[in-house]
């Protein structure tokens, strides 16, 4: 009887925890997933798939560096899947003429509406190769290192700094004329 | 101000206004996903090495490039061009070559952690799995049959080196069906041609058999190595040339540009089984616990 009280203050405690850490980290990475994909369906399915594989593993989870870094990445990892596996659907020939047929983040009969920074945040970055957009976001909003960044992405950590230098070149034409 | 500057400003300012549907619908799926790992595990601890193994690519990239292999042998051997007939017709000829393996024996080994584990399967006339064995590590076993699996997870004694069989349990389930090529083999096909994957082949003598066999080199990239992680995938698949069933196979990670082999596997086919291979008989004392009963799945 002590023993099933316990499994089930525990199990009680891991709903809670796991409720918690959604309202914490929710709004963020759905700013991150709309950043990447300029795409509210989009970022809704790679913030829950991320969500629900988490909690298949909570049980068994070993944290070894900040939770908010890994499921920022994870998130990333997921937004990258849905548009590839978008994109083969409908044979678009690239990522951006993906973004560019997204719904309008305007739309307040939208789910998630975004604010005007995000808008425009959003739309500029849409205008970026996904590779460029990837890194500059999880850099400044997902606050992680290009070290890791690379690691996570399997790539040189030049390569990264590249990416990371041109899309900002990029983004710094395209925001002057709009901001 | 500065690009950079401009650009977390913008994302320092960004807000989202959250419909309650979205979070009734994240947090529902969570915690009903919470909920179900939990039942799994405090039910049978004992790991599902059959979905693990479905689950890894490699044994998906077998079966597609089985096909593919086969597509390829076809247009080779009938001389003709990739038009549908001839492609339609090599896949046909794949599934039903798959179809016609009584059993199939496969030795995988996992290089970290170093781990063997031993899969027999026995098909039906109509290509269907209908029982298993599965020999893991630490005498775990796993033995379906006649719709029923059993998983046995005994219990060491560290110090005696001997099995308790108080702490030992079985888990017994119903299932009725394993999933497994070649019914998997279209699916699989698909999801190769997904990913994106490259398929180079050539032909070789094997220097073990001195078979002619057909080499099969699968490349991957930006795949999820684990949850948070990306890199690239290379598999090799040796078939034989004659039978055109896969018999070895190796799977290579690479991360940083560093190739790292994973795992290995060998598949042999149609062997002489043991009559009671598929038979498993409930050892004495050890905890059962019978999931049927309680309507687990």
């Amino acid at each position: 009887m002590t023993d099933r009280l316990s499994v089930m203050r525990r199990k009680q405690e891991s709903r809670d925890s796991l409720h918690h850490i959604y309202e914490q980290y929710r709004d963020s990475l759905l700013i991150l997933a709309i950043a990447l994909s300029h795409d509210v369906n989009i970022a809704e399915d790679a913030v829950h798939d991320v969500f629900v594989a988490f909690a298949q593993s909570l049980e068994n989870f070993k944290l070894t560096g900040s939770l908010k870094a890994y499921l920022a990445k994870c998130v990333a990892n997921r937004v990258r899947d849905i548009m590839r596996k978008k994109q083969s659907r409908t044979k678009a020939a690239s990522l951006q003429q993906n973004c560019s047929m997204s719904l309008d983040l305007r739309d307040p009969n939208q789910l998630i509406v975004c604010n005007e920074e995000l808008q425009l945040l959003s739309s500029a970055l849409a205008r970026l190769p996904y590779e460029q957009r990837e890194v500059i976001v999880l850099h400044i909003h997902g606050q992680m290192r290009f070290r890791i960044i690379a690691k996570s992405l399997g790539i040189s950590v030049n390569t990264v700094k590249g990416r990371y230098r041109y899309g900002i070149r990029k983004l710094r034409s395209i925001l002057n004329s709009e901001i | 101000m500065s690009s950079a500057e401009k650009i977390r400003k913008l994302f320092a300012k960004s807000n989202v206004t959250v419909n309650s549907k979205i979070d009734d619908r994240i947090i529902g799926d969570a915690l009903t996903a919470f909920d179900k790992s939990e039942k799994t595990q405090s039910v049978s601890s004992e790991p599902n090495i059959w979905r693990i193994i479905m689950k890894s690519r490699i044994t998906k990239l077998a079966a597609a490039a089985a096909i593919i292999i086969t597509v390829f042998v076809g247009i080779h051997q009938f001389g003709g061009s990739l038009d549908g007939t001839s492609v339609a017709f090599a896949l046909e000829h794949a599934v039903e070559a798959l179809k016609h393996v009584e059993n199939k024996h496969m030795v995988m080994r996992t290089i970290e952690p170093p781990n063997r584990y031993e899969f027999w399967t026995k098909y039906s006339e109509d290509g269907r799995a209908i029982a298993r064995r599965i020999e893991s590590p630490e005498g775990r076993l796993t033995v379906f049959a006649n719709g029923v699996m059993y998983n046995y997870k005994p219990a060491y004694d560290r110090n005696t080196d001997r099995i308790v069989n108080e702490d030992s349990t079985v888990s017994i389930r119903s299932k009725k069906t394993i999933n497994d090529p070649p019914g998997y083999v279209e699916h699989m096909a698909t999801k190769v041609a997904e990913e994106g994957g490259v398929m180079t082949t050539k032909f070789e003598t094997d220097e073990e058999s001195g078979k002619k066999v057909i080499v099969a080199t699968i490349a991957l990239k930006g795949i999820r190595l684990k949850p948070d992680k990306l890199g690239d995938v290379e598999a090799e698949i040796i078939f034989d040339a004659e039978t055109k069933l896969p018999i070895r196979a190796r799977e290579y990670h690479i991360e940083n540009g560093q190739k790292k082999l994973e795992a290995c596997y060998e598949f042999t086919y149609n062997e002489k089984l043991a009559k009671d291979l598929f038979k498993f008989e409930i050892p004495e004392r050890v905890k059962v616990i019978d999931e049927r009963k309680v309507g687990i799945r």
